[in-house]
């Protein structure tokens, strides 16, 4: 599957727009992020391992709440992405 | 012959401005869409950027550059609470190089971190978040936040740090043990019933020529101490108000404050652009504004936005809320609008570099 990040946080992985993540579930890709992308797993997790305040984690365009529905399946082609969420302006 | 470097740190970005003599060369955005909330040029051999980027969603990390901005790396050894501390790092207040090249940042939640290995890693000064007084700290309008640091050039071992809505505090063991140094200073209502404590310092700032005279902006006043911030007094006559963020420490005696209408008006009073100077060490203070503007001028200038040139106590700049930035190379005789209009400026330093 691909993790897709917005434009400021491309700088954290190399400067890509996304990465592959080897992962069955989300939960799984949740743990390749956190364990091959340390400097992005900071600006999507806080201190208490929580996904951040304003953070969400759209799979394939839906978002997964902040419960980051863990358990969800994934498929070949799944596209995760970290949103900004919107709040206010 | 070195030429003057200006980093400015903005709401949106980091932006550089170098003058060759002649006239100003400015580059940036850097790092667009980041808070660049603080910025500044360490290192002797080889130079390096270093920004606190900041971003309300994303957090706070710092960035270095090795080539004066043209490419940045975020660095994995990022100021970092440690797992099971209960503080979250929401902001990177200031980075300050000693003279012996170590280095520190502020940050929210309030806390010091220290690198000797120029800004790849960083460990917590827990002696200062421990501090007993700990539980009674509360936040100023700007969060929690440890916004200042000041280093006794003349032996590391002693230095200053200011906290808001808190206070200032000592060590004089390189971190070691803190003491808590608000005797003079009025307290501000935080609702806390910590003593001496829920004192708002918004700026503090070494007299060059003593290392026992310190100056402070502080949320009830301009105030100086004698004793290394033992004990302040307030220093304001001929202020039009005594609130105010910045203050810089130019020359024995000198010193520059950025005063504002009031805390409910946080901006210049009528409208006027205006900085006053003291050469008489606080004893009285003057305007000294020739060459700012005569339009109305609603703005602020925040703590970090105001700096000195290292190599010439005749160098001052700031930057405002509004994006311009004004620079006097003497002594506020006259000053410059800089040709460039930014967004909101929160961090302005002064260095000199190889021409």
């Amino acid at each position: 599957m691909t993790l897709a990040v917005p434009g400021l946080l491309r700088d954290s992985i190399g400067g890509r727009a996304s990465v592959t993540l080897e992962a069955a579930t989300v939960a799984e890709a949740l743990a390749r992020l956190r364990s091959e992308h340390p400097l992005l797993t900071v600006h999507v997790f806080d201190e208490d391992g929580d996904v951040r305040e304003h953070v969400f984690l759209a799979l394939n365009g839906r978002s997964l709440g902040r419960s980051a529905a863990v358990d969800a399946p994934l498929a070949d082609g799944d596209r995760l992405d970290v949103v900004q969420a919107v709040s206010g302006g | 012959m070195s030429e003057l470097l200006l980093l400015i740190g903005t709401e949106k970005g980091a932006f550089t401005a170098r003058h060759d003599g002649t006239g100003w060369r400015t580059t940036g955005p850097h790092l667009p869409g980041w808070e660049v909330s603080a910025l500044t040029l360490v290192g002797d051999g080889r130079p390096r950027l270093l920004a606190g980027t900041t971003h309300y969603v994303y957090g706070a990390t710092i960035r270095a550059s090795e080539d004066m901005g043209a490419t940045w790396r975020e660095l994995g050894g990022s100021p970092r609470f440690a797992d099971g501390r209960g503080f979250k790092l929401k902001r990177v207040w200031t980075i300050d190089e000693a003279p012996s090249g170590v280095l520190y940042t502020g940050v929210d939640e309030a806390a010091l971190f220290r690198s000797a290995d120029a800004g790849e890693t960083w460990s917590e000064v827990a002696s200062l978040s421990d501090h007993p007084t700990r539980p009674h700290w509360s936040p100023g309008n700007g969060g929690l936040c440890l916004h200042t640091v000041v280093v006794d050039p003349h032996d590391e071992r002693r230095m200053w740090v200011a906290i808001s809505a808190v206070g200032a505090f000592r060590t004089d063991d390189g971190g070691e043990t803190w003491e808590l140094k608000t005797r003079g200073l009025p307290p501000v209502p935080t609702g806390g019933d910590g003593d001496g404590i829920d004192r708002c310092v918004h700026r503090m700032a070494l007299d060059p020529r003593s290392r026992d005279t310190l100056y402070m902006q502080c949320h009830g006043g301009v105030f100086r101490s004698d004793d290394a911030a033992d004990s302040w007094y307030p220093v304001e006559t001929g202020l039009p108000s005594n609130f105010g963020f910045p203050i810089v420490a130019t020359g024995p005696g000198e010193a520059f404050v950025a005063p504002l209408d009031s805390d409910e008006r946080r901006f210049m009073p009528a409208g006027r652009l205006r900085v006053y100077r003291t050469r008489d060490g606080g004893a009285s203070w003057q305007d000294a504004s020739r060459g700012l503007p005569e339009e109305p001028q609603f703005v602020n200038v925040l703590r970090g936005a105001m700096a000195k040139d290292p190599a010439d106590p005749g160098g001052v700049f700031f930057g405002t809320t509004m994006g311009q930035v004004y620079g006097t190379r003497d002594g506020g005789e006259s000053w410059e609008q800089l040709p460039l209009q930014l967004p909101r400026v929160l961090s302005v330093t002064a260095h000199r570099v190889g021409a």
